[in-house]
């Protein structure tokens, strides 16, 4: 891993387009900013680590264990899957 | 075309069904063409089977019709990178998970709906931030329900 030391107001660029500043230090908390194109999503690594681990999950959802609908009403067992 | 699927067998899709979601959904990069497919006839339940991936399908609801008030605010990247505008026909999916053979503790993810603009077929995992929904929102029942008739249980 790169290592680069900071000061409050300095930053880093990480190609030509995305940059990342230190705002704010305050005790053990840091305040970063964030210039990236649009088409890059940024997240905290520990809130999009955890809808990796709930997307993989999900996918293995069976259709044989699929509730009734939520209203209680009860579906009908047509086999035909049309695309919606 | 005719897509092969682990759960459903082979089915035949229209080029014109597919919904894109490019750069794929989060953790599945690989998986950027879907088609959403009925559960059962009258069921809010729908598949969003991957075209490129046989065994990858989600199970997806509209997380209106379990939660009344469940809203999610567009950022205007995000509208713009689906070419979304206030009249432009979408569609919110939330993905459900079901643990194997526990139909009744099945929970939605409501901090990452998929948008998705239905008349260009286009569409987008979101991360909502700083949000008040769960990842794990129980279908049926709260979790709180369920910890008291286990205490009554007890």
């Amino acid at each position: 891993m790169l290592v680069l030391t900071r000061k409050v107001h300095q930053s880093i660029m990480i190609g030509d387009d995305i940059e990342v500043i230190v705002l704010d230090i305050r005790g053990e908390q840091v305040r970063i900013g964030i210039r990236a194109p649009k088409s890059v999503p940024v997240h905290r690594q520990e809130v999009y680590a955890q809808i990796v681990a709930e997307n993989l999950e999900a996918a293995r959802t069976r259709p044989e264990d699929v509730p009734p609908p939520p209203e209680g009403e009860n579906s009908t067992n047509e086999q035909k899957r049309n695309i919606v | 075309m005719k897509i092969p699927t682990t759960r459903f067998g082979e089915i035949k899709v229209e080029e014109k069904q597919i919904i894109d979601i490019p750069g794929g959904l989060v953790g599945f990069p690989q998986c950027e063409r879907f088609v959403l497919l009925e559960h059962l006839k009258e069921s809010p339940y729908r598949w969003l089977q991957s075209v490129d991936e046989p065994s990858v399908a989600f199970l997806v609801i509209n997380p209106s019709s379990i939660v009344k008030d469940y809203a999610i605010r567009l950022n205007p990247e995000v509208a713009e990178s689906l070419y979304l505008s206030e009249e432009t026909l979408k569609m919110v999916l939330a993905i459900v998970s079901v643990p194997l053979g526990k139909s009744k503790e099945a929970t939605v993810n409501l901090v990452a709906p998929i948008v998705v603009n239905s008349e260009k077929r286009l569409g987008k995992q979101l991360i909502l931030e700083d949000t008040d929904w769960s990842i794990h929102h129980r279908i049926y029942g709260t979790s709180e329900e369920v910890r008291s008739v286990e205490e009554k249980a007890a």
